[in-house]
């Protein structure tokens, strides 16, 4: 047969099928001692790969000071410039509504706020690239992070949990991931948010309770934070629920430290 | 250069776009190289593509691992093509 096709003797397709379901069955034992060890396996990946990520990163910084993109690039950082004025004007404009609503419930908790044990982290992977709504931060073990532990943005919203924890690292899953799901409470109504990734939740409330865009979405599981707004409500007569989407007022692309403190 | 030499550079090629995507955390550009390494060769390492994006971008515990399982399934589902036709 002419080409990059033909057909393969049944003998060495034999062998390579026997490869083949050795290294299957490999990696399912890999993936077997992972779990047994508690993720002991994916720690130490995580930490191998970071000098890759910080590699990459270098390599992209160091292109755009070349001056080689220097049009592009004087454009962009005028544009993330401007992101993040935008996204600071939207985060601090929400924590203002959320403080303003709930003044007198949440001014012990502002109080405890100001002395609320905990570190600050860096993060070190991209927060909207993840296949499973997860990023990583730059704070470990070492920094007494541990399993739990509640992330949050600088204005207090809650942007997720840490799942597992590495000597001077630790993986974070975003509250809105995709599927995750937590109970909320929304203009004192108590509902579940369905996680969309994308820093979108998406929610069903009964048609008489008025929720409206801008109301804040509390999660009582995590202490009573806020965990996000309420960015669009769609009703029809013909249902007896509103859809609800929950959007967290925190630009993920322009972060770049998030605050990790005990989950009490 | 030969074709074998081209085809064996495509395939480091795409190896390495598999591994360096799952590091950086491209999903979609992960999942296409696995499957494009799959359907072209008996290839063991879009088994180690798959088990590196799960192991670096999800949660120790009970999860399901699904680009390890999609590699899996991937490099096995296209098993039979690849033994009838493919060099």
């Amino acid at each position: 047969m002419r080409g990059g096709t033909s057909y393969r003797p049944a003998s060495v397709a034999s062998g390579g099928r026997r490869r083949l379901f050795i290294a299957s069955f490999t990696v399912l034992v890999i993936l077997l001692i992972d779990l047994l060890s508690g993720g002991a396996l994916r720690s130490l990946a995580r930490t191998g790969t970071q000098f890759v990520s910080g590699g990459a990163d270098a390599l992209t910084a160091s292109v755009a000071r070349s001056g080689y993109f220097s049009t592009r690039g004087s454009l962009e950082a005028q544009i993330q410039a401007l992101t993040v004025q935008i996204a600071q004007y939207q985060e601090k404009a929400a924590a203002y509504d959320a403080l303003q609503g709930q003044y007198d419930s949440l001014s012990r908790l502002t109080h405890l706020a100001q002395t609320l044990p905990g570190v600050t982290a860096p993060i070190t992977s991209s927060l909207t690239a993840s296949p499973y709504g997860t990023f990583t931060i730059g704070a470990g073990r070492s920094d007494g992070v541990t399993p739990g532990d509640v992330v949050l943005s600088a204005e207090g919203f809650v942007i997720g949990d840490v799942a597992s924890v590495g000597a001077h690292d630790s993986l974070v899953t975003e509250l809105f991931a995709p599927g995750r799901s937590t109970n909320v409470t929304v203009h004192g109504a108590s509902v579940a948010l369905s996680g969309g990734g994308g820093n979108n939740a998406r929610t069903q409330v009964p048609r008489g309770i008025a929720v409206a865009p801008g109301d804040v979405a509390i999660a009582p599981s995590f202490g009573g934070r806020s965990v996000g707004v309420v960015g669009n409500v769609a009703s029809s007569s013909a249902s007896a629920y509103s859809d609800v989407i929950v959007t967290l007022p925190v630009d993920l692309n322009v972060l770049r430290f998030v605050y990790v403190t005990p989950k009490k | 250069m030969s074709r074998i030499g081209i085809s064996a550079l495509a395939r480091i090629a795409l190896a390495l776009i598999g591994f360096l995507s799952a590091i950086v955390g491209w999903p979609l550009l992960t999942a296409a190289c696995i499957l494009a390494l799959s359907l072209r060769y008996r290839a063991y390492e879009v088994l180690v593509i798959g088990l590196l994006a799960d192991f670096l971008w999800q949660p120790a515990g009970a999860h399901i691992p699904y680009f390890t399982l999609g590699a899996l399934v991937a490099v096995w589902i296209f098993e039979p093509v690849r033994t009838e036709f493919l060099r």
